[in-house]
Parts: C-alpha cells; structure tokens; sequence
C-alpha cells in the first residue's frame, strides 16, 4: 500500500515549499481584525510550520532528523532557496539543523486571557527563517522545475522512503508558461513508497469563500483554478482521514488543494498536508 | 497519584459534548508555556520553572498523540507535563481508571518487582491555550535513562543486561499478575533507573480492568507490535508479542552484544527488530542471525518469538521464565558466583553471560569458576561474552615434569614408525654400499677414507633427522623453547607483563577494528538491501502503471464496445422507420399542406429518411435542405420556419425510432467483444505477472546475495573472535604466571634442566639409536 512507509532517522522525509514571491503578493489580506500582505501572512504560516514541525520531532536529546525540509522562492527573475540567515542559499536542510538555525527569533506581543475573563498583553518569542518578499512575475514553472530537481536526487537516495512532498503557495497565474507539464513531471517521480505528492495553495485574491480540498473541478470557478486541481495529487488516505478528523469532507478523489484560501485555510493547509505517516 | 474530583467524565471547558475539537499542536503548547504564570492553574507549575531548548523556547519531548513539558516547581521538585494534541472524550476517565488501578498495586502480599509505575495527577483545566482550557497529566520527573542509550552504555557489562532482562521479565509479571496491560511497550516508554530497575512512562493506550470493553485509541510502536494487532486486541494480554520481543532482544544481546551493532541500527526506533522484520519475515536479515546464533538459547529464543508473527496477537501466552530458558537448562545462579544469583529469572546462559557452543575444543577457558576480570579488564574491544570466559583461568601447571606427547606414562621413544625404518635402513645402507662398490669398481685407494667419512656423515644425518621427526622429540624441544621463554619472562616480570598488556591491547584492538568494519559493512548491506528492494518495487511499478491502467479501464472499453457494435443496427432500424414514414404524414405539420409536401416529392424528398437536416447558414433568406448524401437541396416554399417545422419534425421520429431499436448486440458480435476483451485482460494481466515474476526473481537474487555476504560476515567475524579469545587466553594466562615470578622462576629453570636433559638422554641420541635396533 502506498504512502505508508515508516518515517524515521533512517528513512526520513522530505518537505518542499515553493512560495510565490511575485509581485502580487504585496497586496493586502485579512488577516484576523487587521490586513497584512498576502507574502507576509505566507511568511508567518512557513515560519510557524518550521516550528511546528520542529517541535513535533522534538525529542529528549532534540530535534531529530525525520524531515529535510526546503523552502523555495519564485519571484522576480529568481528561483532559489528563501531561507535566511545561516541557512541563507541551502536546499533541503535536515531539520535538526533548521531548528537550530533560524535567521532570528522576534518577540512578538500578544494579546492573551489572563485566566480571570480579561486579556493581557505578553510578548512571545517567534523564530523565523524566511521573510515576506514580493517582486516581479510569477515563473512557477521553473519552480516546479526546481522542485524536479531535488526530487529526483531525493527519490534516487531514498528509494523506500516516503515520497516527497512538495507544497506550493501561489497567488497568481504562471508567468513562464504553462505549468502543467512540469507539474506532471514532478508528480511522476515515485519511490518505492508511492509517487510525489505535489498540493497546491492558492491564495486569496478577492476574499471570496475558501474552496478546500475539492473532489472535481466542477465546484471550481475558472480554468486558472481547474488548471492548478489538476495539478495536484489526490490525498493518500492517512491524510484523507486526518483532514476528515479535522472536518473537512473528503472522498477517494479529493486533492491537495485549496482555491481562494484564507489565513485559516492556509494554516490548514500546510497542517494536513505535512501530515506525513505518524511520528514516533 | 491521585486523580482530582474533576478527572471523571465531567463537563469539562469544551468537552460536553463529547464531539472532538481541534487541540493545540505542540507549537501552541510550547508557545502558551512560555508564559506559565499565564497558561496553568496548578500552583506548582504556574510558579515553575519551564526547562527551555536552545533556540525554539519551551522544551518539548513529542510523541504521536501529546507533547511532554518539563517544570521545576519552586519546591525544587520537577515535573513532566504532558499536553494532549489530540482529542480524546474519554481521556479523562480512563486516566481516572488507571489510577486507581495503579493506586491499587503493590499492596499486601503482592509487592511489586520494582517501582515501575509513575505517579501523575490528570489536570482537567492543564494548560491554557488561546481562550481554553485543555487536559494535561503532570507526572514526577523519572530521573532514568531510555532503553536505548542504556544498553548502548551497558553492552560490556552482560551481567547488568541479564539483570535488565530480568527486571524487565518481572515487570511484565507485575503486570500480567493485575490483568494490565500498557498497549505501547517500546524503547521510548522504557526507563531505566538506578540498579537497572524499569520505570514505564506513557499510560494514554493503557489497559486496566475496569476498562474491558473498550476500544484501544492507539495500536502501539509499529516496531514492536505483531502484524496481527488491531485495536480490538484492548485488553489485558495485548502487550505480550512486545514483551516477548523486547524480552529476546535482551537477553541476546546480553548473550552476544555483536548482535546490537549488527542488529540495531544506530538512528533506529527499535531494539533489534523491527516491523519489516515482522510483517515480511522471509526477506528479513534478522532473523537468520538469529535463528543460526551459536547461542542455543539465542536460537530457541528467537525461532519462538519469531513462532508468535502467525499467531493471534492476544492469543499469545504471558512473558515467564520458563518460556525464555531452555529446556534441561541449569537454573542460574548456582555455580557462577557472578553476583546475580537469585534474579528472578536464569534466562540465557544459564547466569552466566557465557557462550559455552563456542568454545574451542580442548581450550580449557569454559570452566572457570571467577567473576570474569574486573570491570577494568574488560576491554572495549572485546565482546562481553568473552570478556565473561576471559578470566577463567586454566589451573596453572604443575612443576612436575610432564610426559612427552604420545608416551602415555614414561619418557623416551614410543612406537617405532616408518620414519624410523627409513632412518634405521638409511643409515645401514650409507654405511655398507659405498664399500661394496668401491671393492667392486676397484676404486684408487685414496678414495675409501673419504667416501666412509661421507657415508658415516650421512647416516648420522639420517639417524639425527629420524630423531628430529620423532614426535616425543619433537614435543620435548617445544617444551624447552616454551621454558626458555617463561624462564626469559620471569627475569624480568614487570616488562614482560606490561609487554603482554600491550600484545593484548594490540589483539583488543584490532579485533575491536574489525568488528567495526563488519559492523560498518553489515549495516551497509542492510541498507543495501532495503534500498534495492525498493529500487525493484519502483522499477516493478514503473513497469506495471500503465498495464494495471488499462486493466481497470477494460469495463468501460468493453462498454463503449458494445455501444459501438449496436450502432449499425440502431441506425439501420431508425432509419427503417424513417423509410416507412412517408413525407405525406408531414402535411398535417403547422403551416404545411399538401403543396409544400408535393413541392418536397418533387425535390426528391418522399419519406422522412430522405433528409437529415437544414442548412440556414448561407443566406437568412436561402434555405437548404440537407440529403442523405450530403447534398443541398432548396424546395421551393420551404423557407426557415418551415425547414425548422420539417427537422424537429424529423428529429421527434428518429428520437421515437430509438427508442424501438434494438438494445442488445447480436450474440456473435457480443461474443466476439467479449473475448477480445478476455484476452485483453489476459494479455494485461500477464504483462504485469511476468513483471511481477521477473521484480520476484530480481529480489530474491538480491536477497541471496546480500544473505550469504552477510553469513560470510557473520562466520569470519566469529572466527576472528574466536581466534582472538583463544590468542587473549594464552597471553592472559602467561600474565597472570608472572605473579610469583621468584618461585615460578626457580621452578621453570629446574623444570628447564629436566626437559634438556630429556631432550639429550631419554630422547638423545643415543637412545634412538638403541630404539632404532631393539624398538625400546
């Protein structure tokens, strides 16, 4: 059965993020009672996810290896790593080594209950790794090819491991060409474990309702958004379930994928789909 | 451990319902605790101080369902907090019922093995994270060591691993004895405290008896479940294939700590096997080392448990000692004197971490009586169950003058051999023939001396070199060297016993070099082999993807086949009945009469079949009429209300003409469809079982290879270690003869006079001669 190998030390998995930095990305979204750029929101999601993952494989002695974990930006005339800091420049880096090396870690203020019905303001420490930027056009095509690229070495290194997983956050249409051949290209790679997936976040233009991990393109309002469900794989089962226990409805045909997603559903997003087989 | 008022299935914040709400992620968790004046209520912990990580704030120490927090209370006592981030209605109540049935234990008269059970308070209101309050289980800070990490300290010391194997048989006892069961027994839930007694941590999957009949939320490590587990197995016997396996992991690698570095991988979440091992026994590594382990209880260990992976997982039968001795096996304990005597289980070895299979016949090593040397004897290199027989030292030999080999009971030479006849007649030879030649060749007188001198020369060769292959003579002499050399090393004892320090240290090393490089190249081939199985799974599915496609796409073949064979029929029965539907019936259509229909005749166009449609595409005001055939035709009078009346017209009949046609392919035709599709199906099928053949073979090949290297290693890496030992023992032996070097000394030089003067007398020349003529 696919999608079902043991994630360890040994056999680790591998996480690629491919963030829209186009220029687009500078436009405003709500973002609980205030509006943030859409790249800033993007940034905050990645960077609390690379915790997140981090304390999830956070054990006695640290934070063990389980995942290497690239994240990688398109934007103006560029497609490379988005990391900064220590890692500035690197691909996939084994977790152990992101956890330790965040570019800084800010202290963010936060209104938070004080236990007795009123609100308090704390500060709380937020590591980040990569910064909002939003320049240029969007070659997503050569993102996916990027993604091709550490894919392929991936899989040759790994061939029984969990396949890798490679989420992309866009706003807009590809600027250099049609992305779906790459897209295709990329998903075709397979370890012995199952093809890579490869889930496909698109991020809110108007403020529309979210349409989260869609079953068909009929629910889907235009081709950009068809194009890109079909681009996405459908969720192997232990992520089906899991988007289920989170509330979502899904079936054997649904996609990782969300069209016109909101600040929630981004967070959703990144959640379901890093739910790789369970952690020991 | 007790569990407050609030611990039952009481409306907690949130909870009423029963329904599940999303908990915080363990980021959340770590978040809120950076503030916990803020996050708790309990006065311990919202005064406490939480243990941070390097870089990322609050430490945590994440599993699967929950992420633990350590906090040091004012007090100074520190605690683990363990926060939920999955929702479980009934989380509090079974916490609620493992407390008391924890509570319960070790009471009169069925005292626990060891103080394995951890006390915690199940906090309702734990942490406070956003607006919520969520559940949390504060529990005593076990000052232990994990599972892993200990064996890796302790793989020296094969006695402190029999005792852990033995703590950890009599908690399973504990255990089994109260009808509970901990549903993830594993390394990572496996403390180790002090005098290698367990504490076990993680009671969320736990199973007490006031919880029989329900379902288990978690199905355990899948490094140490049997491949038949599922959560129906909740229940008091669910734990017994992990015990079993952890159990032989043990006391193998107490027996033969070779088989951690062979076995155990160095990031691996397991002991020694894992769930590949379970699931897919017949391509596993593991169990072969196992099951041809020199150890015989290594052996019937293993080939038991690995009994157990076809069996029902809760119809195993409990962890005893019985089950892990072996048949007719000495209780431990009784002559060893190792300090465990009385360990509530003998397990391998009898009690003594001795391999007694491997023993090199006639070395004399196996039946010591010591503890082995002391602990700062025990060199790294060396594997412990050797380490174990190292110190049993041969009785030293007597002074006495010991008898030459093959003798029985007195010096001197045995039987006379073919050697000896060769030299006797050899020698008579040499002597006589010479002489009778030179009489007969009448050889110059001169000659004679010398050729006697010659033939004398060669026959004391002959009789000396007869001497020398005497084995009696042979042995003596060894003994000589041998007592020159310990008469050498006495003169000088403390540079001699620090230069066999050092021969042994060499020896230690290279064997412990060795060892490395097998283990390197072990765990090499095992990644070898699990990489190149999945290689061949990749390649198979390459290979198969499209095959196996067009076999779940034969249906709607077969479908559209069938459709595609009606067709001519429909169309040949519609158009029947446009044929028999004159254009005299489309004279009562609106706006038509019988000019337009004569006006139709006249164009050729008698029956509805005569033609298929309009053409309005020229000119509004030019309307065709489209035949059969393809040609247009204009009518006069048909303008586009007409043409328009003419095709619905049209179209009503060949829509009512369908419905009539026939619905069924004629037999032959479906038959025909049929079989194409069968061998279709066929043709795919078998694509994909020769692919799947031939990825078999491809495995099987690999899985051959990789086996017999790994054997080969395995057999080289024994006989090294036997070599070693048998190296380790004689030069342990000649160091420990040093002590007393003074009287040793005398004796050897005495012992030395008597062996010369064996070697010269009984065994001299003279003598062989004798034994030469007279056989004595």
């Amino acid at each position: 059965m696919p999608y079902t190998a043991e994630i360890s030390r040994t056999n680790p998995g591998c996480f690629i993020f491919l963030v829209d930095q186009s220029a687009s990305m500078s436009d405003p979204m709500e973002s609980g009672e205030t509006t943030q750029p859409r790249a800033e929101v993007v940034a905050n999601a990645i960077n609390r996810l690379l915790t997140e993952l981090s304390v999830k494989c956070a054990k006695e002695e640290g934070v063990r290896d389980y995942f290497h974990v690239a994240v990688i930006g398109y934007g103006h005339n560029q497609v490379g790593s988005a990391y900064q800091g220590v890692l500035a420049g690197r691909d996939l880096v084994p977790l152990s080594e992101v956890a330790n090396n965040p570019a800084r870690v800010e202290s963010r203020t936060k209104k938070v209950p004080d236990g007795a019905g009123g609100l308090v303001e704390t500060t709380v420490q937020f590591p980040v790794w990569m910064d909002p930027v939003a320049n240029g056009g969007t070659p997503m095509t050569r993102a996916l090819g990027y993604a091709d690229t550490l894919v392929a070495h991936w899989v040759d290194t790994h061939p029984g491991g969990f396949p890798p997983i490679v989420l992309n956050l866009t706003d807009g249409e590809s600027t250099d060409g049609d992305p779906t051949s790459a897209a295709i290209g990329l998903a075709s790679h397979a370890t012995a474990d199952g093809p890579v997936l490869l889930f496909n976040l698109h991020v809110s233009g108007s403020g529309g309702a979210p349409i989260t991990f869609p079953d068909s393109e009929e629910q889907l309002p235009d081709t950009y958004a068809k194009l890109l469900f079909q681009m996405s794989s459908v969720l192997p089962s232990h992520m089906r379930s899991y988007a289920a226990s989170q509330g979502h409805r899904v079936g054997e045909t649904t996609r990782g994928f969300v069209y016109n997603a909101d600040i929630v559903s981004i967070v959703e997003f990144l959640d379901i789909g890093t739910r790789a087989t369970e952690l020991r | 451990m007790a569990v407050p008022p609030g611990g039952g299935p009481g409306p907690g914040p949130g909870s009423g319902t029963g329904s599940a709400r999303k908990f915080p992620t363990g980021a959340n968790y770590a978040e809120a605790l950076q503030h916990p004046e803020l996050c708790f209520r309990d006065p311990d912990l919202k005064f406490g101080a939480v243990q941070q990580s390097p870089v990322l704030g609050p430490k945590a120490i994440s599993g699967n369902f929950a992420s633990v927090f350590s906090v040091t209370a004012r007090s100074g006592q520190r605690y683990a907090l363990k926060c939920f981030t999955r929702d479980s209605a009934t989380l509090g109540r079974r916490y609620s019922a493992i407390s008391s049935a924890l509570g319960g234990l070790g009471g009169t008269g069925k005292a626990l093995s060891q103080p394995w059970p951890v006390g915690f308070d199940f906090l309702e209101q734990g942490v406070l994270v956003g607006r919520e309050w969520y559940p949390a289980v504060k529990m005593t800070w076990i000052q232990g060591t994990g599972l892993i990490p200990w064996i890796e300290r302790n793989l020296g010391d094969p006695s402190a691993l029999h005792t852990l194997a033995d703590n950890f048989l009599a908690m399973t006892a504990d255990l089994e004895r109260n009808g509970i069961a901990h549903g993830d027994l594993q390394h990572g839930n496996l403390l180790v405290a002090a005098g290698g007694t367990f504490r076990l941590v993680d009671y969320d999957g736990m199973y007490v008896p006031a919880l029989r009949g329900e379902q288990a939320t978690e199905n355990g490590h899948r490094n140490y479940q049997s491949p038949s587990r599922t959560a129906a197995d909740f229940g008091p016997a669910m734990d017994r294939f992990s015990a079993w396996t952890i159990e032989l992991a043990l006391l193998a690698v107490a027996t033969d700590p070779g088989l951690w570095t062979q076995l155990h991988d160095r990031h691996g979440e397991f002991l020694i096997l894992s769930e590949p091992d379970f699931k897919d026994p017949a391509t596993s590594l593991a169990w072969p080392v196992l099951l041809t382990h020199p150890d015989r209880g290594v052996r019937e260990l293993a080939g038991r448990v690995k009994g157990f992976l076809g069996e029902p997982a809760s119809g195993l039968p409990p962890l005893t000692v019985d089950g892990v001795r072996i048949p007719g096996q000495r209780t431990g304990g009784g002559t060893g004197g190792s300090g465990r005597a009385g360990g509530p289980g003998a397990g391998l070895g009898g009690g003594r971490p001795t391999v007694t299979s491997w023993t090199p016949a006639g070395s004399g090593a196996a039946s010591g009586t010591g503890p082995g040397p002391g602990p700062g004897a025990t060199p790294s290199g060396v594997p412990a169950w050797m380490a174990g027989r190292l110190g049993t030292q041969a009785p030293a030999p007597k002074p006495v003058r010991q008898p030459a080999a093959g003798t029985g009971t007195r010096a001197g030479f045995g039987k006379r051999g073919t050697g000896d006849l060769v030299a006797a007649v050899g020698a008579l030879l040499s002597n006589s023939t010479p002489g009778a030649l030179v009489l007969a060749a009448a050889q110059p007188v001169d000659v004679f001396p010398a050729a006697q001198g010659v033939a004398l020369l060669t026959s004391a060769a002959l009789i000396g070199l007869g001497r020398r292959r005497r084995p009696e003579h042979r042995a003596a002499r060894k003994r000589v060297r041998e007592l020159k050399r310990r008469a050498r090393e006495l003169a000088d004892p403390a540079s001699t016993y620090e230069r066999l320090e050092k021969e042994i240290r060499v020896l230690d090393d290279a064997l412990a070099k060795d060892n490395t490089a097998s283990d390197q190249r072990i765990q090499a081939l095992q990644l070898e082999l699990r990489d190149g199985q999945a290689r061949i799974t990749m390649e198979l599915n390459r290979r198969t993807d499209q095959a196996k496609q067009q076999l779940a796409g034969l249906a709607a073949k077969e479908r559209r086949r069938l459709e595609k064979a009606l067709e001519p029929a429909v169309r040949a029965h519609v158009q029947e009945k446009l044929r028999r539907t004159s254009i005299e019936e489309a004279r009562s259509l609106s706006n038509m009469g019988s000019k337009m229909v004569q006006a139709l005749q006249s164009a050729g166009i008698r029956t509805a079949a005569d033609f298929i449609g309009v053409d309005l595409s020229h000119n509004p005001s030019v309307v065709f009429l489209v035949r059969p055939g393809g040609q247009r035709v204009r009518v006069p009078g048909i303008g586009e209300a007409r043409a328009n009346v003419l095709d619905v017209w049209r179209q009503s009949l060949e829509h009512r003409a369908r419905l009539s046609a026939p619905t069924t392919v004629p037999a032959a035709a479906q038959a025909q469809i049929k079989a194409d599709i069968v061998v279709l199906r066929r043709t795919h099928k078998a694509e994909i079982k020769q692919a799947e053949g031939e990825a078999q073979q491809k495995k099987t090949a690999l899985q051959r290879r990789i086996t017999d290297e790994r054997t080969r290693l395995t057999g080289q890496r024994q006989q090294r270690a036997m070599d070693t030992q048998r190296r380790r023992a004689e030069l342990l032996q000649r160091q420990k003869q040093l002590a007393g070097a003074e009287v040793e000394r005398g004796r050897v030089v005495s012992e030395l006079g008597v062996a010369r003067d064996e070697v010269w007398g009984e065994l001299g020349v003279g003598s062989y001669v004798r034994f030469l003529l007279i056989g004595r």
